[in-house]
C-alpha cells in the first residue's frame, strides 16, 4: 500500500483570497519545500491559481497526528486557511493526484495547463532533493495517466471559455492569425482576456479604441497594441479581421451601415465580430451581411455550454481510465512489495547451492575446470527451476492483494522481514529511488547475517537465522508502521 | 498467355476490359479514403492528424497504379482519347492528381473524403460500362479530350472545396460549430484554394472548348453554320459552363468576389461540366461512340 499523502486547499474548498495568500512560485516554492523537509520525508507542492496542495510521504505510517503537524507547517503562512483544507492518504491520495493531473478536478474540466503546472512542481521538488521512492514512482505515473486521458478522450478538444471560443472562431475563419489585425472596442475585462488569448495565438497587430483615450492607452500598453481615437473606429473596421467589443454603451456603437461600408472597403474579406457586451455593442443585423460573422454573448455561451457538455461526457470516460490506471498502479505496488522477499528467497537458495558445490567440488578428483563449471551451473539451474513456480505464485498473490503465501514463504525458509515498497532513505539527492533496492537488500542481508549452520544427515548443512522468522516479521511490520 | 495469377488477371481483364491493376487501384483508393477518415476522427474518439500523411502517400500510390492502368490500356489500343469510357477513367485519375497538386502546401482531409469516392465511382463506372468502338485519333481530338478531362477534374476539386466551404460557412453563420467546422480547413484557406483551382482549370477548359469548336468545324467540313452546333446539347452545355466560369473568374479577379457566392458559382459550374461529361457518356452508350 502506498504511503503517499496529500493535504491542500482548492477552488472547491477555499475562496480566492485564501488561495492567493498561499500561492508560491519559483524560488519561493523551493524555499517552501526546504522548510517542509524538516517535517516530511518527501514533498511536492502544486501551487496554481485554483489550488495549493502538498503531496508528501512520511517516513512512518500516516496518522492523524502527523497530518495535523504537516497541516500546521503547510499553513504557517496563512493560518486562516485552516478549516478549508482537505486530506487524502494512500489510494485516495493517488486517485486525487491522477484526477488533478488529468484536469478532472479543474474548474474547466480538460484544461491543458494543469499538467504542465504539476510537472513544474515535480521538477522543483527534484531540484530541491525532496523526491524519494514514493513520489518518484507515483508522480511519473500520474503524467502517464494524464497523457492517456488526453489521447483517449476528447476532454480537452473544444474550448470551454468565452475567450478561448473567440480564438477558435477566429482560427476557423482565418486559419493562422499572425497576418490578421485585431480591433478591441472598449476596455472591458472580457475583451482584454480574449485579446490575451489571441496574442497567445500569434496575433501581431492589435488596435484599441475607447471613448476615453487614456483607458485605450492603458489597455494598449498592457496588450502591446496601439491606441486610437474613437473617431477612427470605422476606418479601423476595414483594417481589422477580428473585432472584440466590450464597451459599457447602452446602444450599439457599431451599426449595420458602418459594417457594410467597411466590407466594401475590405472588398468582402471576412470579418469576425465578437460582441461580449451587455447591452450589445453591435447591431444584430450585422450578422446578415455576407462574409461577416457576429457572435454575441448568448451565441458564445451556447458554444461554450455545448463544449462543456461534451467535456462532461468525456470526463466520465476519463474517470474510468483513472480507475483502471489506479488498479494497475496498486497491483504494481503490491508486486513490487514482494520483490525483496523473492530476492531473499533466491539469494538464500543460491547461497545454499553455491556452498554445497564448493563443499563437493574438492571431492571430485580429476574433474576438469569445465566439469566444475557444469556442476555449478547444474546447481543454479536446479534452484531456478525449483523457485520459478513459487516466484510466479508470490507475484500473483501480491497483485491480488493477499499476503498469506508471502508469510508462509518467510516461515518456511526462515527469511527476514522483506522490504516493502515505500520504505526508503529520507532524502534522495538525485531524486531517484535508487535507495529502495539498496535498502531492501541491506535489510535482506541483515536478516541473513544471523544465520548459522545446521548439520544434516548427509553432511551437508542448511542455514537458519538466529532470530525466529516470526519475530523478524513482526519487527519489520512495526518499523514499516 | 501464362496460367499464373498474372495470366489469370490478364485473362479476366481481357474479358471485362479492365486493366489488371484496377482492383489494386480501387483498393488503394479505399485505404486512402479510410485513412483520411481516421485523420478526421470519423471512426474514433479523437482525430489523428498523422494519419493524413499516410493517406496522402497511399493516394499517391493509387494514382501511380491508375497511371500504369492507363498505360496498359494505351498499349492495348485504348488511350484516353479513343472513347468516352477511357476519357472518364482518365478524368477520375486527373481528379486525384489535381487534388494532390493543389494541396501540396496544405492538405485538406475533409475535401479528400469528398473527392476520393467521386474518383472511385467515376473509375468504376468507366470500367464497368460497355466497350466502345475506338475512334480515330487525331492530334486535335486528343488535345480536346485531354484538356476537357483535365479541366473537369480541376473543377471537380474546386467543387469539392466549395462544398466544404458552404457547409462550414453555414455552421459558423448559425453559431453551430459542428464537425465540419471543427475538422475542416479555415474558410479563408478553402476560399483561396478554390480560387487557385478555378484560375488553373478555366484556361484549360477554355482550350478544351476552343479545340472542341475547331474539331466540330472540321468534322462538318466547314459546311455547317457554327450556330447549328446548338442542336447538340453537349455543345450548348459546354458553352454555358464556360460562360459560368468566365463570370466567376472575372468576378473573383476583378470584382474581388469571395466566400459563399463564389462557392455557389463554382458548384453550379461544376455540375454543368459534369452534365457535359454525362451527355458524352450517354451519346457513347446510344451511338456506340461514333463521332457526332
Amino acid at each position: 500500500m502506498t504511503r503517499l499523502c496529500m493535504i491542500g486547499v482548492s477552488h472547491r474548498t477555499a475562496p480566492l483570497e485564501i488561495r492567493e495568500s498561499l500561492s508560491v512560485t519559483g524560488e519561493a516554492l523551493k524555499a517552501e519545500l526546504l522548510r517542509l523537509r524538516g517535517v516530511v520525508t518527501e514533498a511536492m507542492v502544486v501551487s496554481t491559481c485554483n489550488r495549493f496542495e502538498l503531496y508528501y510521504a512520511p517516513d512512518r505510517a500516516p496518522s492523524p497526528d502527523l497530518s495535523d503537524v504537516v497541516e500546521a507547517a503547510l499553513l504557517q503562512r496563512q493560518p486562516a486557511a485552516r478549516g478549508h483544507t482537505y486530506r487524502h492518504e494512500g489510494e485516495a491520495a493517488v486517485r486525487h493526484l491522477f484526477r488533478v493531473a488529468s484536469s478532472l478536478d479543474s474548474i474547466v474540466v480538460g484544461e491543458p495547463q494543469i499538467l504542465g503546472q504539476v510537472k513544474d512542481a515535480y521538477q522543483a521538488a527534484v531540484e530541491v532533493g525532496v523526491v524519494g521512492g514514493v513520489l518518484g514512482q507515483t508522480i511519473p505515473k500520474c503524467f502517464a495517466v494524464a497523457k492517456r486521458v488526453r489521447s483517449e478522450t476528447q476532454i480537452g478538444q473544444n474550448s470551454a471559455s468565452v475567450a478561448s471560443v473567440a480564438v477558435d472562431l477566429a482560427e476557423q475563419i482565418f486559419g493562422a492569425l499572425d497576418q490578421h489585425p485585431v480591433l478591441i472596442v472598449g476596455a472591458g475585462k472580457m475583451a482584454e482576456l480574449a485579446a490575451r488569448h489571441l496574442r497567445q495565438a500569434q496575433v501581431r497587430t492589435l488596435y484599441v479604441v475607447n471613448r476615453t483615450r487614456s483607458r485605450a492607452d492603458d489597455l494598449a500598453a498592457r496588450l502591446q497594441g496601439t491606441a486610437h481615437d474613437w473617431t477612427e473606429l470605422e476606418p479601423l473596421l476595414s483594417k481589422a479581421a477580428v473585432v472584440l467589443c466590450s464597451t459599457g454603451a447602452r446602444d450599439p456603437v457599431i451599426s449595420k451601415d458602418m459594417v457594410a461600408r467597411a466590407m466594401r472597403a475590405r472588398r468582402g474579406r471576412w470579418l469576425l465580430l465578437v460582441d461580449i457586451a451587455v447591452p450589445r455593442d453591435v447591431d444584430p443585423r450585422v450578422g446578415d451581411l455576407e462574409n461577416v460573422y457576429l457572435y454575441d454573448v448568448d451565441a458564445l455561451q451556447g458554444v461554450v455550454q455545448g463544449h462543456q457538455e461534451g467535456r462532461r461526457r468525456e470526463a466520465e470516460v476519463a474517470e474510468r481510465i483513472v480507475d483502471e490506471e489506479l488498479r494497475r498502479f496498486h497491483q504494481g505496488q503490491r508486486a513490487q512489495g514482494v520483490a525483496p522477499l523473492i530476492k531473499s528467497l533466491r539469494d538464500r537458495a543460491l547461497d545454499v547451492a553455491h556452498k554445497e558445490v564448493e563443499r563437493v567440488l574438492p571431492r571430485l578428483q580429476g574433474a576438469s575446470e569445465r566439469d566444475r563449471q557444469l556442476v555449478s551451473q547444474m546447481a543454479e539451474a536446479i534452484v531456478n527451476k525449483l523457485l520459478h513456480t513459487p516466484q510466479v505464485a508470490l507475484k500473483a498473490e501480491a497483485q491480488a492483494g493477499r499476503g498469506d503465501l508471502a508469510e508462509a514463504v518467510r516461515t518456511l525458509f526462515e527469511l527476514g522481514p522483506a522490504g516493502e515498497s515505500g520504505q526508503l532513505p529520507a532524502v534522495s539527492t538525485n531524486g531517484r529511488s535508487d535507495g529502495a533496492a539498496a535498502h531492501a537488500a541491506a535489510r535482506g542481508e541483515a536478516a541473513l547475517a544471523g544465520e548459522r549452520r545446521i548439520p544434516t544427515s548427509d553432511g551437508l548443512s542448511l542455514a537458519s537465522s538466529q532470530s525466529k522468522p516470526r519475530d523478524l516479521a513482526r519487527q519489520g511490520a512495526k518499523e514499516a508502521g | 498467355m501464362s496460367a499464373g495469377p498474372l495470366g489469370l488477371a490478364a485473362a479476366a481483364a481481357g474479358i471485362i476490359g479492365a486493366p489488371p491493376l484496377f482492383p489494386l487501384t480501387l483498393s488503394l483508393y479505399a485505404v486512402s479514403f479510410t485513412l483520411y477518415c481516421v485523420a478526421l476522427g470519423m471512426f474514433q474518439q479523437t482525430p489523428s492528424p498523422g494519419a493524413a500523411r499516410y493517406a496522402r502517400w497511399v493516394l499517391v500510390a493509387a494514382c501511380l497504379s491508375q497511371l500504369l492502368d492507363i498505360g496498359w490500356s494505351c498499349a492495348h489500343g485504348r488511350n484516353p482519347t479513343s472513347g468516352t469510357r477511357e476519357a472518364v477513367f482518365f478524368a477520375s485519375f486527373m481528379i486525384s492528381t489535381a487534388y494532390l497538386g493543389l494541396t501540396l502546401r496544405q492538405s485538406i482531409p475533409v475535401v479528400a473524403t469528398l473527392l476520393l469516392p467521386v474518383s472511385m465511382a467515376l473509375g468504376s463506372v468507366a470500367r464497368l460500362s460497355p466497350g466502345e468502338i475506338p475512334q480515330a485519333v487525331t492530334a486535335l481530338r486528343t488535345f480536346h479530350i485531354l484538356s476537357a478531362s483535365l479541366g473537369v477534374a480541376v473543377f471537380a476539386v474546386a467543387a469539392g472545396i466549395s462544398f466544404i466551404y458552404v457547409l462550414t460557412e453555414r455552421q459558423l453563420k448559425r453559431h453551430n460549430l459542428g464537425q465540419i467546422a471543427r475538422r475542416g480547413a479555415s474558410l479563408q484557406t478553402l476560399d483561396n484554394m478554390g480560387r487557385r483551382a478555378i484560375l488553373l482549370g478555366f484556361p484549360i477548359f477554355t482550350l478544351a472548348v476552343v479545340s472542341g469548336a475547331v474539331f466540330f468545324d472540321r468534322l462538318s467540313g466547314g459546311l455547317e453554320h457554327p450556330l447549328l452546333a446548338l442542336r447538340h446539347p453537349q455543345y450548348v452545355m459546354s458553352m454555358v459552363t464556360w460562360l459560368n466560369f468566365a463570370v466567376l473568374v472575372i468576378a473573383r479577379v476583378v470584382g474581388g468576389m469571395r466566400g459563399r457566392r463564389a462557392a455557389y458559382l463554382t458548384l453550379c459550374g461544376f455540375f454543368m461540366a459534369l452534365s457535359v461529361l454525362l451527355l458524352y457518356v450517354l451519346r457513347g452508350l446510344l451511338y456506340g461512340g461514333t463521332p457526332s
